[in-house]
């Protein structure tokens, strides 16, 4: 499914990058990879922008990329040992 | 010796520069890009060496200008130790870029910063055990209250004058086999990087620097497209993903040998975004926290332009006095002082206390999460998010406006910005406005023209952002953790900018001012009345406003100075009609930026976008001017 489609607080993995060059390095330096883990903490409201939390860092990313990128579902992460 | 602070964005490094630099430090540009360094001589064991904050990059991908600079430079023999800060409390992701840096195999040293906050999150970390993994000095920091930054210097300066072999992170087989291939192939040819730093950039798929090998080794090209296919094949994934990953994957490994999480102690901080970002509240808030800004910066600006305005025209008086019977002398040593009042009464009593509120909410952190509150909104001028900076920072003035589109990634959107942002009425705009409209109209009017500004902004980005059809990747920005500032890395911050007004813009303006005196001395100003007559007689006003429009580019805040030489009087209600005042100030708020905005959107853009934003200015301005003389004609003012 598109980011664009997960719901607040849904534990998703990246599975594509932004088709633009340009993301696709921005995104990149940010730490979203293929196969990274994140967290959809909120969206803003009028197709506005998303805010992730990937790897205890924040990342707010505009719609239009958002909607670009696939992710898959994950199960919530229940207490992690270590 | 030089030493150079890399790290990533929000990591401490500038605070832990502005710890060590003095006031002399400067700002530059490298050559032929707009990718802006601060440096400063610092002592150090006895010795002056020069210290160098490079812009903070996430990577050195080359994705953008300033990574591309960060690591030609880098690599340079210009540097003779690196100081990599790191931010303590996400360990990993700085650590991907430190992998980057080891690839490039010169000396190094690794500061772990913000070590109160990781506590604070109960974070632990073995700083010796990640010396021990990396093979480069690891020492402890807290830049903010400026805790081991001497230890950390003198081993950078260690590291430089005993430079120790660096050893580069291995990487899976196949990748290995992949770089040994290439930096065979690269034996014997100058290249721009350490050989196996330039063979795994090219299999990272750079493509300057594949253009740049290509020149001196043209059989490298296709052999580093080869091992591209190669890699791609087995891994089901394009080469640059599967470098990315695996170095990913090793800082992440680090990352869990060196840290680990005890206790977190929640706080404020952690609860603050529900509030600030949320739809409803966080509008509110946004909308709180700017209207409190800015009412600080004009009730600053108010208390403080007055009297410095009069002590300038206390000494106008004295030195016109002294100066009579030199007619030319005399014009020309009072439009040098009203240049040098234009600066120091009318704009630094409103810039700097403007860039110590910026520079206030940048490092709580807040200006990301403004630029998420308002993507959206943005979205609709054809903008996203980041370009809020410029906006707001047009209300101050536009020459910092201008310069601050240098946050946004494609020329498209800085070119946008950048034409946006002049058309927001600055504190000299700011003059006119109130000074004729809310003084003699009131401020219902003057505050009518500021909603008609932005509807046009509005307008104008859509036109604009419609006409050009490239499209922006769109927000893409790491919200921070929020950060007590430290009032030295805000006060030398808000000191570059203000510098940077006085050395780019100020001289344009004293200039400005002294062209106008020799013209008006030489009696040609009759001669411009006549030239602009056209516009003047289209907009209704009279003749005599030509001279202050014209000069008006000069500098803004002239115009009103000079309608009341032009009309020989201060009392505008004995010489304009309240229609004909609303009409001057509409215009003068739209039309051509001023001189030294012009100097700056050269510099910035070039030629080509300043006569654009010129041209955009002029248009719009002519449009709003004439609908609104169209409109109070038909209402019957």
């Amino acid at each position: 499914m598109r980011l664009t489609d997960a719901r607040p607080g849904d534990h998703l993995a990246l599975r594509s990058m932004p088709a633009d060059a340009g993301a696709e390095g921005q995104v990149r330096s940010l730490g979203l990879l293929p196969g990274v883990a994140l967290r959809l903490v909120r969206r803003a409201p009028f197709r506005g922008p998303l805010l992730l939390e990937v790897e205890g860092r924040v990342i707010a990313l505009g719609w239009q990329i958002a909607s670009g990128l696939e992710v898959s579902p994950l199960p919530a992460p229940g207490t992690e040992a270590g | 010796m030089r030493i150079a602070l890399v790290g990533q964005p929000n990591c401490g490094k500038s605070t832990l520069f502005n710890q060590v630099a003095g006031y002399k430090a400067h700002t530059g540009n490298f050559p032929g890009t707009t990718v802006v360094y601060t440096e400063s001589k610092v002592r150090l064991q006895g010795d002056v060496v020069d210290v160098v904050d490079l812009p903070g990059t996430y990577t050195l991908a080359g994705t953008n200008p300033a990574e591309r600079v960060t690591l030609r430079y880098l690599a340079s023999t210009d540097v003779d130790v690196i100081i990599n800060v790191l931010d303590a409390t996400h360990l990993s992701q700085g650590l991907d870029m430190t992998l980057e840096l080891l690839e490039l195999q010169r000396p190094m040293v690794l500061a772990v910063n913000l070590l109160d906050e990781a506590d604070r999150l109960g974070l632990r970390i073995d700083g010796p055990r990640l010396q021990r993994e990396l093979g480069v000095p690891v020492l402890p920091l807290v830049a903010s209250k400026g805790r081991g930054v001497r230890t950390l210097f003198n081993a950078a300066f260690q590291a430089a004058r005993n430079p120790q072999p660096i050893t580069r992170p291995r990487y899976g087989r196949d990748v290995e086999d992949a770089l040994a291939g290439l930096a065979d192939a690269l034996r014997g040819t100058p290249t721009p990087l350490h050989p196996e730093a330039t063979a795994l950039k090219l299999l990272e798929g750079d493509n300057e620097l594949a253009a740049e090998t290509a020149r001196t080794a043209p059989a490298l090209g296709p052999l580093a497209a080869q091992a591209q296919r190669h890699l791609a094949e087995r891994r089901g994934q394009p080469a640059r993903w599967v470098v990315w990953g695996e170095r990913h994957g090793l800082a992440g490994n680090l990352e869990h040998l060196v840290v680990t999480q005890g206790e977190r102690r929640t706080s404020w901080r952690d609860r603050l975004d529900d509030v600030l970002l949320h739809p409803v509240a966080g509008s509110l808030a946004l909308a709180l926290i700017l209207i409190a800004f800015f009412q600080a910066v004009y009730a600053t600006g108010n208390a403080v332009e007055p009297p410095l305005l009069a002590l300038f025209q206390a000494w106008t008086s004295r030195l016109h006095a002294s100066l009579a019977g030199q007619a030319l002398l005399d014009s020309l040593v009072i439009g040098l002082l009203q240049g040098l009042a234009g600066g120091a009464a009318i704009v630094m009593p409103y810039l700097i206390p403007f860039l110590l509120g910026l520079g206030f909410l940048e490092d709580v952190g807040y200006l990301p999460r403004l630029a998420f509150l308002m993507d959206a909104l943005m979205h609709r001028l054809g903008l996203h998010g980041k370009s809020v900076v410029p906006f707001i920072l047009g209300y101050g003035c536009s020459v910092p406006a201008v310069m601050s589109t240098r946050i946004l990634e494609n020329r498209r959107d800085r070119f946008l910005a950048a034409a946006l942002s002049t058309l927001i009425p600055c504190s000299a705009r700011l003059v006119v406005v109130f000074g004729l409209v809310a003084a003699y109209v009131g401020p219902w009017a003057a505050a009518a023209i500021y909603v008609l500004n932005l509807f046009m902004i509005a307008l104008t980005g859509r036109v604009l952002s419609g006409m050009m059809q490239e499209e922006s990747p769109g927000l893409i920005i790491e919200i921070p953790p929020y950060r007590l500032p430290a009032a030295r890395s805000v006060l030398a911050k808000a000191w570059y900018r203000v510098r940077e007004f006085m050395v780019e813009a100020w001289p344009a303006l004293i200039i400005g001012s002294l062209v106008l005196a020799l013209l008006t001395f030489l009696g040609l100003t009759r001669w411009l009345d006549l030239l602009v007559r056209p516009l003047t007689w289209v907009l209704g006003l009279p003749a005599a406003t030509g001279v202050p429009l014209a000069f008006g580019i000069l500098r803004k805040e002239l115009s009103l100075v000079m309608l009341g030489q032009a009309l020989g009087t201060l009392d505008f209600n004995l010489v304009l009609t309240q229609a004909q005042m609303i009409t001057f100030a509409v215009f003068v708020v739209f039309y051509i930026p001023c001189l030294a905005t012009l100097v700056v959107l050269r510099r910035e853009l070039g030629w080509r976008a300043m006569a654009s934003v010129s041209a955009v200015a002029t248009v719009v301005a002519l449009v709003v001017a004439l609908a609104v003389r169209g409109g109070l004609l038909l209402a019957g003012i």
